[in-house]
């Protein structure tokens, strides 16, 4: 399903995208759709892979840590 | 649901004395599909922590850290905390930090800290591990 909308462009980059799709075969809308996604690749947060809490979730045996102050006081020590 | 997770989480469901292990390592299972942010102060708070406690857990800590959305203290960073900072509040600057980072990321912030939930409110939506445990229904007894 597609979306319309509107945008404003400036004439020249308006110029420039009209003779691209001439050259390339394509149209304006397909132009401004693949830069619309090279954006989104390339602003959007990379997902969490699987299993990126899970050390914390299921930590081994040998590497948890003992200590008599709770886990606030020990970050509260860092912190204040 | 997008969550920022205080150090006191992570450091807790590490820590075999703590009576909130069980809790904090619930709470992490079941929001790991989340999308999950960790500013990178959290990541050096935890370095610092585990270098002094158990320095055999430091590098798979950092390594399964950043496998999520991390926050650098970068430039951009500054700006947008700029453009947020209340004129007024009674926040350390990494409370500051912490809350701000969640407030841009419109992620909860889960902790154990009462006076950071407490100094908080006005910023960012706080809750502890247990709530998470009782939003999704398991029981907390």
């Amino acid at each position: 399903m597609m979306i319309r909308t509107q945008i404003y462009l400036p004439e020249q980059m308006h110029q420039d995208l009209l003779a691209l799709a001439t050259i390339h075969d394509t149209s304006l809308s397909e132009l401004l759709r693949a830069g619309a996604l090279k954006t989104i690749k390339k602003l959007s947060p990379h997902p969490a892979k699987a299993g990126s809490l899970s050390y914390f979730a299921r930590p081994p045996k040998a590497h948890l840590l003992k200590s008599s102050l709770s886990s606030v006081d020990l970050i509260r020590a860092e912190r204040n | 649901m997008t969550y920022l997770i205080d150090s006191s989480i992570y450091i807790s469901a590490l820590n075999s004395d703590d009576v909130l292990q069980p809790t904090s390592q619930t709470a992490l299972s079941i929001i790991q599909k989340s999308r999950i942010i960790v500013p990178a102060l959290i990541i050096s708070e935890i370095i610092t922590v585990l270098n002094k406690t158990n320095p055999k857990a430091t590098k798979p800590a950092v390594h399964s850290l950043l496998n999520n959305v991390v926050v650098a203290l970068d430039v951009k960073f500054i700006h947008q905390f700029l453009r947020r900072i209340p004129p007024v509040n009674h926040l350390k600057t990494s409370d500051l930090v912490i809350a701000i980072t969640a407030l841009i990321y419109k992620a909860t912030l889960i902790t154990w800290d009462k006076q950071l939930i407490n100094n908080t409110k006005s910023l960012c939506v706080a809750i502890t591990p247990t709530q998470i445990k009782e939003q999704y229904g398991i029981n907390t007894k």
